[in-house]
C-alpha cells in the first residue's frame, strides 16, 4: 500500500524541512547576535554609569559633612556609608577612600589586604586631572582602570575602578573608588548566553513542529492519499475516493482522481447494467452464457464498489491533535519554574500552619481535581464528541489560568487551580480519546507515539521560555499569556477538527467500585502502585514541580534558570523514554524497569544533602527524568501482566484508569507532604529525604516482585497509553 | 486646601472662643497653633492666661472660664491639664471641668498622668497631643550616632513620668544590649530634689564611663538643663535629650525631638474637628507625632570632637 508516490512526495519534504531549519538557524543566529549586541551596549555601559552617579553622590554626602564642620580626618560611618551603597546598587565590588597617594582609609566590599597598590596609579591619575582641570563638572574629573583576574595571585580581583578626586573648598583631601565587579558582568553574561540558547533552541523546536504540521494536513497527508489512490487504481481497485477538500494543484489532481475513479465506476455499473438487459430480452443459452463470461472477465479487470459505493480514505487527522495537545500542555507548562513561588507572594499567615505547607495547596489541588475530573471527563468528551469536549476545558483553562495570575490570596488561587485542572483534564481526555477513536490497531502505537511527543515536547519548551518571560515581565503577564495560548488552542480545534467521531469503547467505560475491591485484592497490584507509581508520581510534583523552584530561588538563581533546570527533565524523557521501553519490550524486562527507574531517582536526589547546591538540583531533576523515561511505560505492561484476568474480564481501559486515578491522586499529595518536610528540615532535606522514601519504596517494590514473580507473559498485550508529567 | 475644607463644614459665623490656660507663657506650641488656624481660614478669638508655673492660680483660671462659657479650653501640660479636668477616676463637676470639651498639649504621658485611661479615646469630653518621642525610638536615634555599652540616666524619682521612661529604657537596653547607669536624684526633707547635687550625680555617673546620658522629660531635669547639659559636657559626656529645649538653650549635643509647633498645628487640628468638625472630643484620639526631628548641635560635637556618622547627616538638622 505504502507506494512510491509518498516517497516521492516525501523526499523534496524532508528537503524543505533541512532547508527550514538551516533557514531558521541562520535567522535565530543572526537576531541572537543582534540582541547580544544590544545587551553589550546597553547593559554593560550602564554600569559604567551607575558607577558615576555612585562616586559622584557619595562625594556630595562627604563634601556636605565637610561643610558642616567635620574635619575630615574626623569622618565617621564611612564604612557603613559605603556598604549601604553596595546594598543599594547591584555589581559593585567594592567602595573606597584613599589618601591622595592611594593609601586605602576607609573601605567596603573587599579586604583592603587583597588590594595591595592597586589603586594608587589610578588615584593619582584622578589628582592630576582634579588639578589640571578647568571645569567645574566632577565627572569630567573621572578615571576608570580595569584590573583582570591574575591567573596566579591569591587575590583573585577582577573590577574597574572608577576614581574621582575628593576635593573641599579647592583643596583635594583625597580619592573616592567606586569599584564595578567583573564577575558580575561576566555572570550576567553567561546568563544572557543561556538565555538566547534556550530561545533558540525552543524556538525553532516550535517552528518544526508548526511546519511538520502544515506540511502534513496540506501536503504530505493528501500526497500519501493521492498516492494510496493510484497505487488501488493501477491494480484495478475502484473501490475508494478521496472525499476531503484540498485546495490548488492538490485539489484538482484529486477532483480529476475522483472523476476518474466515478466514471470508471459508473461505466461498469453501465456496462453490467446493459448486459443484464441484455441477458433478459434473449433465451439463447449460448447467449447468456456469453453475456456472463465477458461479465466474469470485466470483473476480473478490477474491483468494483458494491451496492454501498465508493469508500473515502482517512484523513491523517492525529496530526490535528498533536498541534492541540501540544497547545494544552504548553499554556498549562509556562508557569512550572515559578508557580510556587508565585503561591509564596499571595500566601499570608495562618497560626500554626507552616507556609511552606501552604505554598503545596495550590499544586495539590490542580493534581486532585486533574486526578478526580479525568475519568469523568473521559466519558463526557465520548458523548459530547471531542471538538465541544477540548473546547470547553480550553475555557475553563483559560479563566483558571486569568484567574491564577489575578488571583487576590491563597483562597481564591487554589479556586483558581482547580478550574485549570478541571480544564486541564477534559483537554487530556478529549486528545486522548480522539488519538484512540482516529487510529486503529495498526496506527494507534504510531498516534500515541505522535501525542506523547507533543507532550513532552511542551515539557521542554514551556518551563524554559516561562522563566525567561517572567523574568522580564513578571508572573502575571506569563498566565495572562498561558491564557491566551489556552484560548487560541480553542479557536484551532473548532477549526481543524470538523468530523463528528463516535464514542469509543475506551472512553466509555465507567469506573465501578467492585472493580476497586477486586483491585485492590490483588497484592502485586498494590505493591505496584504504592511501592513503584505513586512514590515516582510524588517525587515528580512534590520535587520537580514544588521543591526546585523554591530552593533554586534560595540559592539566588533567576527564573530563567529555573526553566533550564525543569526543561532537562523534559529532554530526559523525551531523549530516553522511546529508548528504555524499546529495550524493556525487547527484553520482556518491565519488572526491572520499573524497579530501577524508581532507585535512580531516588538515589539522585540524596546528594543534595551532602553537597547543597545548584548542581546537585539538576542531577536529581536529570534523575528524576531518567528515572521516569525507565518507568513509564513499562508500569502499563506491568498493570496488564499483574491484572492479567481482571483485564480479560473488564477490559483495559477501566483498569488503566483505576491505575491512573490512585496514582494521580497519590501524585497530589506530593506538594503537602514535601510542604510538610521542608517546613520541618528545609529545603535541601525536604529533597533528600523524599528522595530516600522514593528509593527505600522502590526497594521494597524490586525484592517483592522479585519474590513473587510475575504471572504468564504469554500473551501480553502491549498497549500504550499516553503519559504525561502531570 | 484652607479654602477646600472650609467649604466643607458649615460656614463659621463667630469667632472660636478659646480660653487657654498655659504653665509658662506662650511657647512655640502656641505659635504653631495660631499659625494652622491662619493657615485654615478659622477665626479665632483666644483668650490667654498664664499660670506662671503657680498651682493655685489654676483654679482661679477653672472659675473664670465657667463664668464666661467658652466654647473650648485649651490647656499646655500636666499640672495645668491635671488641675483643669482632675484624673478620670476622681472627678469633682465641682472643681473640675466637665460640660466644656478641653484639649490638651505637651502632656508627657497622658495615661501614666492618669488624664485618660486609653489614649484610643478619653471617655469624656476631652482629647490632647502628646509631645513625647517614643523611648525605643529614642533609644534608636542615640544608637544610630553611636554604639553604646552604657548609657546614663538622671531623674527625680518623685516624678512618675521619669520612673516610667527609665523603666522603658531598661526595656530597650535588653534588646539592644546595652547597660543602663541609673542615678535617681537624691531627696532633700520636703521630697524634692535639690539643684546644688547636679554636679556630684553627674561626677557619679561619669566614673562608670558612659557613652552618653540621657536627658528624659523630666522636669527636674528640664529647669536645671543648663546645669546638667555643662556639667557633661565638663565630663566629656555626650547628652543626649527628648525635649527641643535642651539643645535651643542649653548644650545638650544631639536629641530626637517633637518640634513645638508641631504639637501646636496637631492641637489645633483636633479643635478644629471638635468645634467645626463636630466630632465628640473622645471619639478623637490622644495622639503623639509621627515624625520627629534629630537635632545635633554640631557646636557641642566640636568642643567634644564627637562628631555625627554620615548615616544620620543624611536626615538630621544641624543647629550651631
Amino acid at each position: 500500500m505504502k507506494g512510491s508516490y509518498a516517497r516521492t512526495i516525501k523526499r523534496p519534504i524532508v528537503g524543505l524541512f533541512a532547508i527550514s531549519l538551516g533557514l531558521l538557524l541562520v535567522s535565530q543566529a543572526i537576531m541572537a547576535f543582534y540582541a547580544w549586541n544590544l545587551f553589550e551596549r546597553g547593559t554593560l555601559p550602564s554600569l559604567d554609569r551607575k558607577a558615576i552617579t555612585v562616586a559622584i553622590s557619595v562625594q556630595a554626602e562627604i563634601v556636605h559633612a565637610l561643610d558642616i564642620g567635620i574635619p575630615y580626618d574626623d569622618l565617621v560611618g564611612m564604612e557603613e556609608l559605603f556598604s549601604q551603597v553596595l546594598d543599594a546598587t547591584q555589581g559593585l565590588a567594592f567602595v573606597a577612600l584613599t589618601s591622595p597617594a592611594g593609601e586605602v582609609l576607609h573601605i567596603h566590599g573587599v579586604d583592603r589586604k587583597l588590594l595591595g597598590s592597586m589603586l594608587i596609579e589610578s588615584s593619582k591619575v584622578a589628582l592630576t586631572r582634579f588639578n589640571e582641570a578647568v571645569e567645574t563638572d566632577p565627572s569630567t574629573h573621572i578615571v576608570r582602570q580595569s584590573f583582570d583576574k591574575v591567573p596566579d595571585s591569591i587575590t583573585q580581583l577582577a573590577f574597574t575602578d572608577t576614581a574621582i578626586a575628593l576635593a573641599h573648598n579647592g583643596q583635594a583631601l583625597g580619592v573616592l573608588h567606586v569599584a564595578v565587579d567583573q564577575s558580575f558582568i561576566q555572570d550576567r553574561i553567561s546568563e544572557i548566553r543561556l538565555d538566547i540558547g534556550t530561545v533558540l533552541l525552543t524556538s525553532i523546536l516550535i517552528a518544526l513542529e508548526f511546519l511538520l504540521f502544515v506540511v502534513t494536513l496540506s501536503l504530505l497527508g493528501p500526497a500519501r492519499m493521492i498516492g494510496s489512490l493510484l497505487n488501488n487504481i493501477a491494480s484495478g481497485d475502484f473501490r475508494h475516493v478521496i472525499l476531503a477538500k484540498y485546495r490548488e494543484e492538490l485539489g484538482c489532481v484529486i477532483e480529476r482522481l475522483t472523476t476518474i475513479v466515478n466514471n470508471i465506476n459508473a461505466s461498469y455499473v453501465e456496462v453490467v447494467n446493459l448486459a443484464n438487459k441484455a441477458r433478459a430480452s434473449t433465451r439463447s443459452a449460448a447467449v447468456v452464457a456469453q453475456i456472463d463470461e465477458i461479465l466474469v472477465k470485466i470483473r476480473e479487470c478490477g474491483s468494483f464498489p458494491s451496492a454501498g459505493g465508493v469508500t473515502s480514505y482517512r484523513q491523517p487527522r492525529v496530526i490535528n491533535i498533536r498541534m492541540l495537545t501540544f497547545l494544552f500542555m504548553f499554556a498549562e507548562l509556562l508557569s512550572r519554574p515559578f508557580l510556587p513561588l508565585y503561591v509564596r507572594e499571595l500566601v499570608t499567615p495562618l497560626p500554626g500552619i507552616s507556609e511552606n505547607i501552604l505554598i503545596g495547596l495550590p499544586i495539590s489541588a490542580f493534581m486532585l481535581m486533574v486526578a478526580l475530573s479525568m475519568p469523568i471527563a473521559g466519558g463526557w468528551a465520548g458523548r459530547v464528541g471531542y471538538v465541544k469536549a477540548y473546547t470547553t476545558g480550553a475555557i475553563l483553562a483559560t479563566i483558571g489560568l486569568l484567574g491564577t495570575g489575578l488571583a487576590f490570596n491563597l483562597w481564591d488561587l487554589i479556586l483558581w487551580r482547580s478550574l485549570s485542572g478541571i480544564g486541564y483534564a477534559t483537554m487530556f481526555m478529549a486528545c486522548q480519546g480522539f488519538t484512540i477513536d482516529n487510529t486503529d490497531e495498526q496506527d494507534r502505537t504510531q498516534g500515541i507515539a505522535s501525542f506523547v511527543g507533543a507532550i513532552m515536547l511542551a515539557e521542554i519548551c514551556a518551563p524554559a521560555i516561562g522563566g525567561i518571560l517572567a523574568d522580564r515581565v513578571g508572573y502575571t503577564m506569563v498566565f495572562v499569556f498561558a491564557a491566551v495560548v489556552a484560548m487560541s488552542s480553542s479557536l484551532l480545534a473548532v477549526r481543524i477538527i470538523r468530523f463528528r467521531t463516535s464514542a469509543s469503547p475506551y472512553q466509555n467505560c465507567r469506573l465501578r467500585a467492585a472493580d476497586f475491591g477486586q483491585l485492590l485484592h490483588n497484592f502485586r497490584f498494590v505493591i505496584l502502585i504504592l511501592f513503584a507509581a505513586i512514590p515516582t508520581k510524588m517525587l515528580l510534583t512534590g520535587y520537580l514541580i514544588y521543591l526546585v523552584p523554591v530552593y533554586l530561588i534560595e540559592l539566588g538563581s533567576s527564573l530563567s534558570e529555573i526553566g533550564r533546570a525543569v526543561m532537562i527533565y523534559g529532554i530526559c524523557t523525551m531523549a530516553l523514554g522511546p529508548l528504555f521501553a524499546r529495550i524493556a519490550d525487547r527484553f520482556h524486562c518491565h519488572g526491572l524497569m520499573v524497579g530501577l527507574g524508581g532507585l535512580i531517582s531516588g538515589a539522585g536526589l540524596l546528594p543534595v544533602m551532602l553537597w547543597p547546591g545548584i548542581d546537585s538540583v539538576l542531577l536529581g531533576v536529570a534523575a528524576i527524568g531518567i528515572g521516569q523515561a525507565m518507568s513509564i511505560s513499562p508500569q502499563l505492561v506491568l498493570v496488564s501482566q499483574v491484572c492479567h484476568d481482571l483485564v480479560q474480564d473488564r477490559g483495559h481501559a477501566i483498569i488503566l484508569g483505576i491505575f491512573r486515578l490512585i496514582e494521580r491522586i497519590g501524585a497530589a499529595l506530593g506538594p503537602v507532604l514535601v510542604g510538610v518536610l521542608s517546613a520541618v528540615y528545609g529545603f535541601a532535606y525536604a529533597m533528600a529525604i523524599s528522595g530516600a522514601i522514593a528509593f527505600i519504596a522502590s526497594l521494597i517494590f524490586s525484592v517483592a516482585f522479585l519474590a513473587l514473580g510475575l504471572r504468564s507473559e504469554d500473551d501480553l498485550n502491549d498497549f500504550p497509553i499516553m503519559e504525561s508529567s502531570q | 486646601m484652607a479654602d477646600v475644607t472650609a467649604d466643607m463644614s458649615e460656614p463659621q459665623t463667630r469667632p472660636l472662643r478659646i480660653f487657654m490656660i498655659l504653665w509658662r507663657g506662650e511657647t512655640n506650641v502656641e505659635v504653631g497653633l495660631r499659625d494652622y488656624f491662619n493657615s485654615e481660614g478659622i477665626k479665632t478669638d483666644l483668650i490667654i492666661r498664664n499660670a506662671e508655673r503657680d498651682k493655685n492660680k489654676i483654679l482661679e483660671f477653672i472659675q473664670e472660664a465657667k463664668r464666661i462659657k467658652p466654647d473650648l479650653i485649651y490647656t499646655w501640660g500636666t499640672p495645668v491639664t491635671l488641675g483643669v479636668v482632675g484624673q478620670f477616676d476622681a472627678i469633682d463637676p465641682q472643681q473640675h471641668i466637665t460640660d466644656i470639651p478641653v484639649v490638651f498639649a505637651m502632656v508627657t504621658s497622658p495615661e501614666g498622668s492618669q488624664i485618660v485611661e486609653s489614649l484610643a479615646s478619653s471617655g469624656r469630653n476631652i482629647t490632647g497631643v502628646s509631645h513625647v518621642v517614643p523611648v525605643e525610638t529614642q533609644v534608636k536615634a542615640m544608637l544610630a550616632y553611636r554604639k553604646a555599652k552604657r548609657i546614663a540616666v538622671i531623674y527625680n524619682p518623685m516624678e512618675n513620668n521619669s520612673v516610667l521612661s527609665v523603666r522603658a529604657l531598661r526595656r530597650s537596653a535588653e534588646v539592644h544590649g546595652f547597660e543602663v547607669i541609673d542615678q535617681p536624684a537624691e531627696l532633700d526633707e520636703s521630697g524634692r530634689p535639690r539643684a546644688e547635687d547636679i554636679p556630684d550625680l553627674i561626677d557619679k555617673v561619669a566614673a562608670r564611663e558612659p557613652q552618653f546620658l540621657y536627658l528624659g522629660p523630666d522636669s527636674f531635669v528640664g529647669v536645671n538643663r543648663k546645669t546638667f547639659t555643662h556639667e557633661a559636657k565638663v565630663h566629656r559626656i555626650p547628652t543626649f535629650t527628648a525635649t527641643e529645649v535642651q539643645l535651643r538653650d542649653a548644650e545638650a549635643l544631639f536629641g530626637l525631638v517633637s518640634r513645638y509647633d508641631s504639637v501646636g498645628r496637631l492641637a489645633a487640628h483636633k479643635i478644629k474637628q471638635i468645634l467645626i468638625d463636630k466630632i465628640p472630643p473622645q471619639d478623637i484620639p490622644i495622639e503623639t507625632l509621627r515624625r520627629f526631628s534629630y537635632i545635633v548641635k554640631m557646636s557641642i560635637a566640636k568642643e567634644l570632637g564627637f562628631y555625627p556618622p554620615m548615616k544620620v547627616l543624611k536626615y538630621a538638622e544641624i543647629v550651631e
